[in-house]
């Protein structure tokens, strides 16, 4: 192949391709060049994989291969999502140039008020106000102003969470990290019937008022704008996008022009006169219910958080302005209504626009539908592509089918989601009436809201890496917490069908989730660091603070055979790295030791995909104990450069294999002197002779790295399993028992008040001696390479054959990782 | 306000162009008038990689035209990097190619941005697009903006059109960038108006020039017509390259190209690179 940045030198003239395959794809990587990628049958399958190659090449050529691996995939008729190319390990950066990849932050302030501004004020305040008056009385004013102070609740937990992670998804991203795939499913689709629900809801209001020009159906008309809106997305226009700042303008303009023109006219007496809240607080609250789905559109703007300029500064005041702007903009709508009929003359889909032709004759009722159709349709607008990004979201996280996601290849955009929720949009436009479209939109967004005012309660407890809001919700629990209540209790106030019906939906995400969702999805929420965290170890900060090396392997990698045989390994990682919620990538090293004829590799396929199932089935033991699990299965010429390409292009800072010893002897002590001498991450080996998980651990350290490491190491898996911790020193066989005594106290002062653990010094010739002499005492013995006092690693490994009944786990310190005296100065 | 030493932003998208671009970059970095340092200008090469609205962003971000524009930038950045230039390239993931121009040059300070141009006389609809893009840019940018049109391999003479009035600061930059860049010799235009008197006309062009360029003697050329653009275009023909230098930045109902600067920019055969300044100053 001839690959670009040709005037670097490539060290091996035979390179490895390993190639890093994920969702069930197969992608060949033979000699130099990518044989085939099929896909299932005649489905067309959305793939995703991370393509790389060895490090002895250039980063330009690994780059240029990697493309020109998406190349053949794209050829193969497949869609590409999630496809990386490796980063350029440290120390290669003279190889080649690193290309950054950022996102463009082109919304300001204003652009992001304009979203949630332009998005709260669609149908609602042009089609439910004669509803909710009719159904309330004048104290619907009340109803409206309840719901603008719920959404300013919820709209600050929403400030806090997208400041600490302003990220793409908005709630359901949020939910799903703070409570779970769980929720997460719930209300991933729950937003996405939301949203289809909110459609329905405009394009109904559209044909109410497009009705009263041309005496049509109204569900005609709005059936055929719900069309035309779907094709404008599905031919990817931006046109309604780039029009928001003038359509939010004339919005404003209309309903100022309205309120200018009712003031003028208004009679306070008539609304003075009549009893404020005739049906009582039940009608105040119900009438909240049904009228929150125009406040739903605040959440757009933390949804699109990763997109706005100084979002610490931003995000908040965007998200509070919009909210408190519109609802007094609501307020005095609704207060000039009143003011200018008896409450009982205001009724229908109309209201505003008969109001506004009393007051300035045709002009005003033309402007206000001016409003409305603008209103309505850039809001179903906005929920429809809102909706292909939830999905988009979801099927990040394999919550949802990919297949819903692709892309089309010609218009860029994932035509399969915006036409399933267009013509969602049309089933619902068809089977509802306006209430209950408004109802079951506003009990789904006021789910959302609410839970996403709990995932602000338990991301500031959990404390997730990374996660540093600068907003910072003000009387804090109690406003999210108020919140979250409000949004639930107001659910209570809605029509028994609603809730039935938004109960159905949770059913069915409940199902997806539990018979599709489950199986597939690596999200897990923070709510056990939450509780964990937050309730049963509050003192737990301080007692971490002594595993700071913890913190310097935030990922591992765990090199499998064949997965299967080996769970004890990977209940060995997930009990390593599970607590810390670290990243593990279980790693099986496919050797492809010639090269294969066409012929061959129908069947190096089918081994590889077995392998790959095996892998993904084996994994969940990593999985349940708290860690992030991705599993690849690599293609390469020799297990150690799988290993440590594998270790270089993860950015893992462990690698944990198996014992060397159980293939041909040479292969076995070259694979072990190889790592030794070239991985740049801790190296763990293991050795599984007794059951696993261990009930009883000794420890035996020494003073360097290794040894410490082995200890931290160590104390994980004691506190993974409760199991006992002896922490054991090698003392001359002659010492005295005052020396034993003082070098105990030493190690237990060592030791601090964070580890439980027995210590014990061991009067013995040898470490081999002392290990012998205690293995009957213990199911798993960890020690650091220099304990031995053997040459290198592999010298390690053979005297340790000779310890009989432990497992072992032997630690090998990266060297650039400093000791723990280091850290701790 | 433009940031005097801010970065000079270099628009990659054609494989074509870009080693064009990469040498106007380097050559324009040092001769930087406005750096205490002549040649510190740190250069920045952006492809920016578009996402529909009904994707997230970050999503984007992994999309194969990133690894493609990723491999382009990287050839482009070590051939910048040969040239010696201080050099970043980003991959701008954006909702519009003018997003992610602007974007990167505001959270990168640019001071000028430079972007390539097909010049195809046969209006394209791609043509027509970078013609709007390119409008925003030049509308919203707090940088100077520079569009160039490479037609011809070499160039050994440029043809610098400058009106009585027109601020020169940006002119005289690109001037002796592409002096140092292509090794051509500049030659000043001026029309005048048929009934003004040639003589005088020089005389005042002349002195602006020397003030701008000081150490030099400009090699003037003054022309009398009733349609400079028709002048302009005859004289084109000596010469491989045009510096074009608008009077102004294009308005919200303005064209990208004035009708002037578009028909001369499409008609001539030599080579055209267009700049407007910000905050002009002489």
């Amino acid at each position: 192949m001839e690959a670009e940045g040709a005037g670097h030198s490539v060290t091996e003239s035979s390179w490895q391709l390993p190639v890093f395959v994920d969702h069930g794809r197969q992608l060949h990587a033979g000699g130099a060049r990518v044989a085939s990628l099929r896909a299932d049958d005649s489905r067309r399958v959305l793939a995703r994989a991370l393509v790389t190659a060895t490090s002895i090449m250039p980063v330009s050529q690994r780059r240029s291969l990697a493309t020109k691996n998406v190349h053949d995939v794209q050829a193969a008729g497949l869609v590409m999502s999630d496809v990386t190319t490796p980063e350029v390990p440290p120390g290669e950066g003279h190889h080649g140039m690193d290309v950054e990849v950022e996102l463009a932050q082109s919304l300001g302030l204003m652009e992001a008020m304009t979203i949630g501004v332009g998005t709260m004020i669609g149908a609602g305040i042009f089609v439910l106000p004669g509803f909710i008056i009719a159904e309330v009385g004048p104290a619907a004013i009340v109803s409206f102003f309840i719901g603008g102070v719920i959404a300013l609740f919820n709209a600050m937990a929403a400030a806090e969470v997208a400041t600490g992670m302003p990220k793409s998804g908005g709630g359901y991203y949020f939910i799903s990290r703070a409570l779970g795939p769980l929720w997460g499913a719930v209300l991933g689709w729950g937003s996405l019937f939301g949203l289809v629900f909110a459609s329905a809801f405009y394009m109904v209001g559209f044909g109410e008022y497009v009705h009263t020009l041309v005496d049509l159906p109204v569900w005609a008309y709005a059936a055929g704008m719900t069309v035309l809106l779907t094709g404008l997305n599905l031919a990817g226009s931006k046109a309604a996008g780039q029009l928001q700042n003038l359509i939010v303008a004339v919005l404003v303009v209309v309903l100022l022009l309205f309120l200018g023109g009712g003031t003028t006219s208004a009679q306070p007496t008539i609304l003075t006169d009549s009893a404020f809240a005739p049906f009582g607080l039940g009608a105040i609250m119900a009438g909240t219910a049904t009228l929150f789905v125009t406040y739903a559109g605040f959440g757009e703007i933390a949804s699109m958080a990763e997109e706005i300029r100084n979002p610490g500064r931003n995000l908040p005041i965007a998200l509070l302005g919009s909210v408190v702007a519109v609802t007094i903009l609501y307020c005095l709508v609704l207060a000039v209504c009143l003011m200018l009929r008896p409450w009982e003359e205001l009724t229908g889909a109309t209201l505003v626009a008969d109001l506004a032709e009393d007051l300035m004759g045709p002009l005003g009722r033309g402007a206000i539908l001016l409003g409305a159709v603008l209103a309505t349709v850039s809001s179903a607008n906005a929920s429809i592509m809102s909706a292909s990004r939830i999905s988009f979201a979801m099927g990040r996280d394999s919550l949802i089918w990919e297949w819903l996601n692709e892309i089309h290849p010609k218009y860029r955009v994932p035509h399969r989601a915006v036409v399933v929720t267009g013509g969602l949009t049309i089933v619902v436009v068809l089977a509802g009436d306006i209430e209950l479209l408004a109802e079951a939109a506003g009990l789904l967004h006021l789910l959302l809201y609410g839970l996403m005012s709990l995932a602000c309660i338990i991301l500031r407890g959990a404390r997730p890496a990374g996660y540093q809001p600068v907003f910072r919700t003000p009387f804090f629990p109690f406003v999210p917490l108020a919140g979250a209540l409000a949004c639930f209790g107001v659910i209570f106030f809605m029509e028994p069908v609603t809730i039935y019906l938004g109960l159905g939906l949770i059913a069915f995400a409940l199902a997806h989730y539990y018979f599709w969702g489950r199986h597939r999805t690596e999200v897990r929420g923070e709510w056990p660091y939450f509780l964990r965290r937050g309730i049963l170890e509050p003192g737990l900060e301080r007692v971490e603070r002594w595993g700071a090396v913890a913190d310097e392997i935030p990922s591992a990698i765990v090199a499998v055979g064949y997965p299967e045989r080996e769970q004890a390994r990977l209940r060995l990682a997930g009990a390593l790295m599970g607590p810390m919620r670290g990243r593990v990538t279980v790693v099986s090293v496919f050797r492809l030791e010639q090269r294969l004829d066409d012929d061959a590799v129908q069947s190096y396929y089918q081994a590889i995909e077995e392998r790959r199932r095996a892998l993904t089935a084996e994994s969940h033991w990593v999985r349940e104990a708290g860690a992030t699990v991705r599993s690849h299965v690599l293609v390469a010429t020799t297990a150690f450069r799988g290993l440590v390409t594998a270790a270089e292009t993860t950015g893992a800072s462990l690698l944990l294999a198996g014992w060397p010893g159980h293939g041909p002897k040479v292969r076995e002590e070259a694979l072990a002197e190889s790592l030794d001498r070239h991985l740049r991450a801790h190296l763990v080996l293991f050795r599984e002779d007794a059951p696993i998980p261990a009930r009883h651990i000794l420890v035996l350290v020494d003073s360097g790295a290794h040894g410490e490491l082995g200890l931290v190491l160590a104390s994980r898996l004691t506190s993974a399993w409760s199991a006992e911790l002896t922490v054991a020193a090698l003392v001359p066989a002659d010492a005295s028992g005052e020396e034993r005594s003082r070098v105990e106290d030493d190690l237990d002062a060592s030791l601090g008040v964070s580890v439980r653990a027995r210590v014990r010094a061991l009067p013995a010739a040898t470490a081999m001696e002392a290990l012998q002499e205690e293995a009957h005492h213990h199911d798993l013995v960890v020690l650091g390479v220099s304990a031995l006092g053997a040459p290198s690693l592999h010298h390690a490994v053979e005297r340790l054959d000779d310890l009989d009944g432990p497992s072992v786990i032997l630690v090998r310190a990266h060297s650039e990782t400093p000791t723990m005296a280091e850290r701790l100065t | 306000m433009m940031n005097p030493e801010g970065a000079l932003l270099v628009g990659i998208s054609n494989p074509d162009t870009a080693a064009r671009l990469v040498g106007l970059s380097a050559s324009l970095s040092r001769t930087s008038i406005q750096l205490p340092a002549p040649g510190a200008q740190p250069v920045l090469l952006v492809h920016a990689v578009t996402v529909a609205n009904q994707i997230n962003l970050g999503i984007g971000s992994s999309s194969p035209e990133v690894i493609r524009a990723r491999d382009l930038l990287q050839a482009a950045g070590e051939a910048a990097r040969n040239r010696g230039q201080r050099v970043r390239a980003i991959v701008e993931v954006a909702r519009s190619v003018e997003a992610g121009l602007l974007s990167a040059a505001e959270s990168h300070n640019a001071s000028l941005i430079l972007v390539g141009y097909s010049g195809d006389p046969v209006r394209s609809e791609a043509e027509e697009r970078f013609d709007r893009t390119m409008h925003r840019v030049a509308r919203k940018a707090r940088a100077d903006v520079v569009i160039a049109t490479f037609r011809r391999r070499e160039h050994h003479s440029i043809l610098v059109p400058v009106p009585e009035d027109a601020p020169l600061r940006l002119t005289s930059r690109l001037c002796r960038a592409l002096e140092a860049d292509t090794g051509a010799i500049p030659t000043f235009l001026h029309v005048a108006p048929r009934d003004a008197s040639a003589g005088e006309a020089r005389e005042r062009v002349q002195a602006r020039l020397a003030s701008v360029f000081r150490g030099g003697e400009p090699q003037l050329r003054v022309v009398t017509s009733d349609d400079p653009q028709v002048a302009i275009m005859e004289e084109s023909e000596g010469h491989d390259l045009v510096l074009l230098g608008p009077s102004r930045r294009p308005g919200l109902l303005d064209a990208v190209f004035s009708n002037r600067t578009r028909r001369i920019a499409e008609s001539v055969s030599s080579s055209v690179v267009i700049g407007w300044g910000l905050a002009e100053e002489d």
